[in-house]
């Protein structure tokens, strides 16, 4: 995955390569699974988790609310 | 910008009980769930209002459990941890630091990640002009 570096500026490059690290798999099957998850769930707002531990959520407990890959994780930075 | 829920704003969210304000409920139901963080020792804390019945639940461990899933968790550190015990936070009253581990776990969170803490709680917006927090309630 060279041509990594055509597609993003350097600080999401290394990000994007410490995740795929983190979670042990190759780079393109982790931008491949990111992607295809990322395209098959809707984009969640607090409002769907609201309520989780109460029934009252739009989501079921037993639903993964969180996206495959946080963008915004601090801790990626 | 990342909200970081204090303890008692978390379990009002994910209990979507009436505790919120009117801006909190609405700034973190607009917001993208990437866009809402807790930090790791609100799970201690709601374990123990759970494990001495400030807050009822039928089974504490899959709400917790449901609650950790749900939600993404900033994870404490080393740098966390010396932030928190690092800071000159004086109480309200002026009578020595306030010392809640958790008030200081995220409030250094939220200076070393730039969150803005969304809370009601006294000590935290008392305290936050100084130390550079941004507070939302």
């Amino acid at each position: 995955m060279a041509t990594l570096s055509f597609h993003t500026d350097p600080a999401l490059e290394k990000r994007i390569r410490s995740a795929a690290r983190k979670r042990g798999v190759p780079l393109s099957s982790f931008i491949k699974e990111t992607i295809e998850r990322s395209l098959e769930r809707p984009h969640l707002r607090g409002a769907d988790v609201r309520g989780i531990v109460s029934g009252k959520s739009r989501l079921k407990p037993e639903d993964l609310a969180l996206p495959p890959w946080n963008e915004s994780d601090p801790l990626l930075r | 910008m990342i909200y970081l829920l204090d303890t008692h704003t978390l379990w009002h969210h994910a209990s979507d009980g009436d505790g919120l304000s009117a801006l909190a409920a609405i700034r973190l139901d607009e917001a993208g769930i990437e866009d809402l963080c807790i930090l790791d020792v609100s799970l201690y804390e709601l374990a123990r209002h759970m494990a001495v019945g400030r807050i009822e639940v039928d089974d504490p461990h899959h709400a917790l459990a449901t609650i950790e899933k749900s939600y993404p968790i900033l994870r404490s550190n080393a740098a966390i941890a010396w932030q928190s015990a690092s800071l000159d936070w004086p109480k309200r009253n002026g009578r020595g630091q306030h010392l809640d581990p958790a008030d200081r776990a995220i409030f250094a969170a939220a200076i070393l990640h730039s969150l803005t803490v969304v809370s009601a709680d006294k000590e935290m917006h008392a305290h936050a002009p100084t130390a550079g927090v941004s507070l939302l309630w």
